[in-house]
């Protein structure tokens, strides 16, 4: 993947990375350095630790530093290599893990996807937007939730025992902070803007992950199509459901006892 | 007391929408009547801001619930027995704080309880009155509700509430009914005939007829003596009602 223009090599990058997600490995990026991308290693996610290793050494000899530094400190095993996150696989796992518990306690689970849209196409940029995204959203909700990435421009946080009203209340923080600390610094309507996308399971919704990440992404996508700032939320069995007793039902229940007292 | 981790004990949640409608006496005298008849049961004083599953007792808890979820504390280091067979986790009362659980706190008493809950065979818990957090909570994470109701317009319309939330917010679609203090066998039929057709109708669920509790002065009188109406006067029409319930329990 090395001689090709660089616009060219980014918009591949991208479309690379985008379907690499979807499979057990795990990508290295490889810069120049000027920070210019030169390739991309792809390689399987259950590397033993000592190919990892040696991995790491082959890609230190090599004269391309950015390769080096974006080496995260320490990933999972399938983590996602750009931002250090967990990444497609363990994503799957995480939210596995937290239905399963969510059948336990019977409390439901919030997974809110939040999307850079329009974001820099150049990958380093990219990339560094969605660590700070990613630095932005811990700050927002704190250990309450696990964070992890989800396709080339999305993270997903999967938040614990967190209702709808949490929920949205956590989006709306994380969009309070990535407006001011993320978005200042670059142009109106050039730089990255955050959408969001929230999904509320409870027990007897009976998701698998992927059903629960299809639903995030519907919101996702419904939010993309609102605009910059946009949190849309969904929840299989709507909590906001009416539950007032109504005139009628009131009516239907005490009847009995007026017609016994008027026989 | 041997802990049979592959035994699944039935949870049995008691609600009932409106408060004083009979929740914890029914409770307590039902977990009497069980382990007479050699059952293991725990009963869960699940009021945890306003307990009194220990005042109808007469008993002194030093340590409660509180404790598991402030200092760690071992769930089954707080079971007080009251008679072989009959334990009780007793919460604490005054703590507002204690009314209304955070999730974690949710989490971390889900998982406390699954330490101790094979050690039985039957855990009742007798719920706040209300549709709180914490009564919804219990109701979802017990696998049978019972819902008592006293043939009295508010007692009626607040149980239904409690139904309806649990039905529309959490897909509950069983509940076992319980007519507690009625006047004769008509008034429950009654009772429950109305609560049925409304389920029914606007709800698309069937209830289950648990049973009846009828008026006694045992009961009140029993209240007053801190002790469960089964022991202080098990020929009482209360108690022969109670005891039948018992066996239903047992057969569900």
């Amino acid at each position: 993947m090395t001689s090709k223009k660089s616009s060219d090599l980014s918009t591949l990058f991208i479309e690379v990375q985008k379907r690499a997600l979807a499979f057990p490995v795990q990508l290295a990026p490889l810069a120049d350095d000027r920070a210019q991308h030169i390739g991309l290693l792809i390689y399987r996610d259950d590397a033993a630790v000592s190919v990892q290793a040696a991995l790491k050494t082959v890609l230190s000899s090599m004269a391309c530093p950015a390769a080096q530094t974006s080496l995260p400190a320490a990933q999972g095993k399938s983590g996602d290599f750009f931002s250090a996150l967990p990444g497609g696989k363990a994503l799957r796992n995480i939210l596995a893990d937290e239905l399963a518990r969510v059948g336990k306690t019977r409390l439901p689970c919030a997974l809110i996807l939040c999307g850079i849209h329009n974001h820099a196409p150049a990958l380093p940029e990219g990339n560094k937007t969605l660590r700070e995204l990613a630095d932005t959203v811990c700050a927002a909700v704190g250990h309450t939730g696990t964070l992890a990435r989800h396709a080339a421009d999305t993270l997903a946080l999967v938040l614990p025992g967190t209702n709808l009203g949490r929920g949205l209340y956590y989006a709306a923080e994380i969009l309070k902070n990535a407006k001011r600390k993320l978005l200042p610094d670059l142009e109106p309507n050039r730089g990255p803007q955050v959408i969001m996308g929230v999904v509320v399971c409870h027990a007897f919704d009976n998701l698998n992950p992927e059903a629960l990440l299809r639903l995030g992404e519907k919101e996702l996508q419904r939010a993309g199509e609102k605009g910059p700032g946009a949190i849309c939320h969904f929840m299989p069995r709507s909590e906001g459901n009416f539950c007032q007793v109504t005139v009628e039902e009131r009516a239907e229940l005490l009847g009995f006892l007026h017609r016994n007292d008027h026989p | 007391m041997n802990i049979d981790y592959d035994r699944k004990p039935k949870i049995i949640c008691v609600s009932s929408g409106k408060g004083g409608v009979g929740k914890t006496s029914f409770s307590v005298n039902v977990a009497t009547a069980l382990a007479q008849k050699g059952k293991k049961v725990l009963l869960i004083d699940g009021d945890l801001g306003l307990a009194n599953v220990d005042v109808l007792l007469g008993i002194n808890v030093r340590h409660t619930i509180r404790e598991a979820l402030e200092d760690g504390r071992d769930l089954k280091s707080l079971l007080v027995e009251i008679i072989p067979g009959f334990h009780v986790l007793p919460a604490s009362s005054g703590v507002p704080e204690m009314a209304s659980l955070s999730h974690e706190e949710q989490v971390f008493l889900t998982n406390a309880l699954d330490g101790i809950v094979a050690m039985f065979e039957y855990i009742l818990v007798d719920t706040a009155a209300g549709i709180g957090d914490s009564v919804l909570w219990f109701n979802n994470w017990a696998e049978e509700n019972i819902v008592i109701l006293s043939p009295d317009p508010t007692s009626m319309t607040d149980a239904y509430a409690l139904m309806k939330v649990l039905n529309a917010r959490h897909g509950k679609k069983s509940f076992y009914l319980i007519m507690n203090s009625v006047k004769s066998k008509k008034e429950a039929d009654d009772v429950f005939a109305s609560m049925s057709n409304v389920l029914a109708r606007f709800l698309q669920i069937q209830p289950l007829h648990l049973g009846s509790i009828p008026q006694d002065a045992n009961v009140s009188k029993a209240i007053r003596r801190q002790k469960p109406f089964l022991l202080m006067a098990p020929e009482g029409k209360a108690s022969r009602s109670l005891y039948s319930i018992a066996d239903m329990l047992m057969n569900m």
